[in-house]
């Protein structure tokens, strides 16, 4: 009955792999643009107008790469009291069903923002003219990540495995209540 | 609807399906249920709050706490105020209160101060034989002085839910955020005297004193820079969260000279991390609420109160029960982003001050941090500590007075608002 731990499979090390290197790249463009701008506005009393307009669009891209590390590290806050309390067998039941039900939830997301690709398109940014649907992708693309990652714990629950995680990376460390 | 919302949401979090994960559960369970709510609505509620340029000022706090306790100012911190109150009755843990007080100045996350201050001052309370779950106790209750200090990513959560604005909530949280790390550092020497905890013997070192509080000035300076700088107008809080980050990483790099890139390659990381677990609860909340409002929820709570109950007193007791409650169960961002639309119609008829009811709010919340049974704060300090959290919980009297009695304060007194 005892879990075994086991080390992270290649499709978890490239979802790690590329959302730290989006991180990386988002808010490292996004801090200069921005301290960049303000520099200028500042200096020369005016600024650049599409400065404004590039760090919205990174945003989502920073976020959703965090939503699904902090996803793959299991730091998402949870209140774990109550399925501590029941024995190991009910336990490992109640984490498939749950990682199933996250699953689900976020297949049924991909589906309808992928309905809204076509209609979003046409929407474009004031300067750059830049698609919304490149926003609306990108959730999608995280929340696709999300239910893969979900069914991944679920199987993984199944076959009683756990993922090794050095503590000393990021998110190890996360508090679960 | 809203009940099937509740049932839904609960008994997913009851699975242990993490917190955001649940309120979007509970979304689509409602849209389900409702022919007139369609699921693309949800969706472009989620995207819109990634689309939200005051947002972008939540990973630049987070990455300039990161950067700054981090590395040495934190010990810098830690070694200036255990020189200046460690041989006070419970002058250790007086010194997790300050460094607190001192860390919310340059973080908005009470998570972080939480762990970085006890990965600095839990070794050194275990050395000189401090009672550990009294030591986590003062540190868990400290650490959500962070939120209320300005910056805090609480009050630009509750900013964006109620139209107020940031720079009115930073300025309005210092008082009560002095108040509690007050209130604190007395109940710390009362029990320190009490109970004749050990205390900080070795003698003071001036010259290492000097150079520590050197140190630490930049922590000292940055809370009143953001705070100067959001009051006049000088940059918006999202720059002022970036110039912070500019600040903390050239203070790092130039000062400390601790700056390494695996450092530098772990604290973005980490805010990256941290940012991704609050827009999620935000993104699910924007859903949730959207429906709560479209069953007209808010308005139907703000009626019922003022049909029944029309003290004003009373109301905000009632608010303030209703928000200890959920408290000690809702993770705090999806909290405030719940709580907001609920509450403003009710400050609203009773006259309170949207301001004022941020701070109450957050006051109020931040105690659920170190409640159990789902207390992040107090799970972190009792890990760090290497105690249970039920013994934890036992030593946390004197705080949960001090915190009770600071929120009657901001609830009641409305001077206690700086404006």
């Amino acid at each position: 009955m005892n879990t075994v731990v086991v080390e992270r499979n290649a499709l978890e090390r490239v979802i790690v792999a590329i959302c730290s290197a989006v991180l990386w790249l988002t808010t490292i463009v996004i801090f200069v643009i921005l301290s960049a701008n303000t520099a200028l506005r500042y200096l020369s009393g005016s600024s650049l107008q599409w400065a404004n307009e590039v760090p919205e669009l990174l945003f989502p891209w920073l976020v959703m790469s965090g939503v699904v590390l902090a996803a793959e590290k299991g730091s998402h806050i949870a209140t774990v009291f109550l399925v501590d309390a029941v024995g190991p067998q009910a336990r490992r039941l109640i984490a498939v069903i749950a990682w199933l039900a996250v699953a689900s939830l976020y297949a049924v997301l991909v589906r309808a923002t992928w309905g809204l690709l076509d209609i979003v398109h046409d929407e474009r940014s004031p300067i750059l003219q830049i698609p919304n649907s490149v926003t609306y992708a990108c959730v999608m693309v995280g929340m696709g990540l999300l239910a893969l990652l979900a069914l991944l714990a679920a199987w993984r629950a199944w076959r009683r495995e756990s993922v090794a995680r050095d503590l000393s990376e990021p998110g190890a460390q996360a508090a679960q209540g | 609807m809203s009940a099937l919302i509740l049932f839904v949401f609960l008994g997913s979090a009851c699975l242990a399906i993490p917190i955001a994960h649940a309120i979007l559960l509970a979304a689509l369970a409602a849209a389900a249920s409702n022919d007139r709510v369609p699921l693309d609505l949800l969706v472009q509620q989620m995207v819109a709050q990634v689309q939200s340029f005051p947002l972008i000022a939540i990973p630049f706090f987070m990455l300039t706490g990161g950067l700054m306790m981090g590395g040495k100012l934190g010990q810098a911190i830690v070694g200036t105020l255990t020189a200046l109150v460690g041989r006070w009755h419970g002058g250790p843990a007086q010194v997790s209160v300050l460094s607190s007080t001192l860390f919310g100045g340059v973080s908005g996350s009470a998570v972080a101060d939480a762990s970085a201050i006890g990965a600095l001052l839990m070794p050194w309370h275990r050395r000189i034989g401090y009672p550990m779950p009294f030591s986590a106790a003062a540190l868990a209750s400290a650490a959500t002085i962070d939120i209320i200090i300005p910056p805090s990513i609480p009050l630009i959560l509750y900013a964006l839910s109620s139209n107020a604005s940031i720079a009115a909530l930073f300025y309005a949280g210092i008082l009560p955020g002095l108040m509690l790390c007050g209130g604190f550092m007395a109940a710390c020497w009362y029990v320190g005297k009490r109970d004749n905890l050990p205390r900080e013997t070795a003698p003071a070192d001036r010259a290492a004193f000097r150079r520590n509080l050197l140190y630490s000035l930049p922590a000292i300076a940055l809370p009143v820079l953001i705070v100067v700088f959001l009051r006049f107008g000088i940059a918006t809080p999202t720059e002022v969260a970036v110039l912070s980050t500019l600040f903390a990483g050239a203070t790092s790099a130039l000062l400390y000279r601790d700056l390494s890139w695996k450092r530098l390659h772990h604290v973005i990381l980490e805010a990256g991390l941290a940012t991704g677990v609050v827009l999620l609860v935000i993104m699910a909340s924007a859903a949730i609420g959207w429906l709560l409002t479209f069953d007209q929820m808010p308005q139907n709570i703000a009626l019922w109160v003022q049909q029944n109950i029309t003290a004003q007193w009373l109301v905000i007791l009632l608010m303030n029960l209703m928000m200890l409650f959920l408290g000690m169960f809702i993770d705090l961002p999806a909290a405030v982003l719940l709580l907001t639309p609920v509450f403003l119609p009710l400050a609203h008829s009773i006259g309170m001050d949207p301001i004022q009811l941020g701070i109450m709010m957050v006051v109020n919340l931040a105690i659920g941090l170190y409640t159990p049974p789902v207390g992040t704060t107090l799970f972190i300090t009792s890990a760090l500590a290497r105690v249970k959290v039920g013994q934890t919980v036992r030593a946390m009297g004197p705080f949960y007075l001090v915190a009770l009695t600071v929120l009657a304060i901001v609830s009641y007194v409305p001077a206690s608002i700086l404006r």
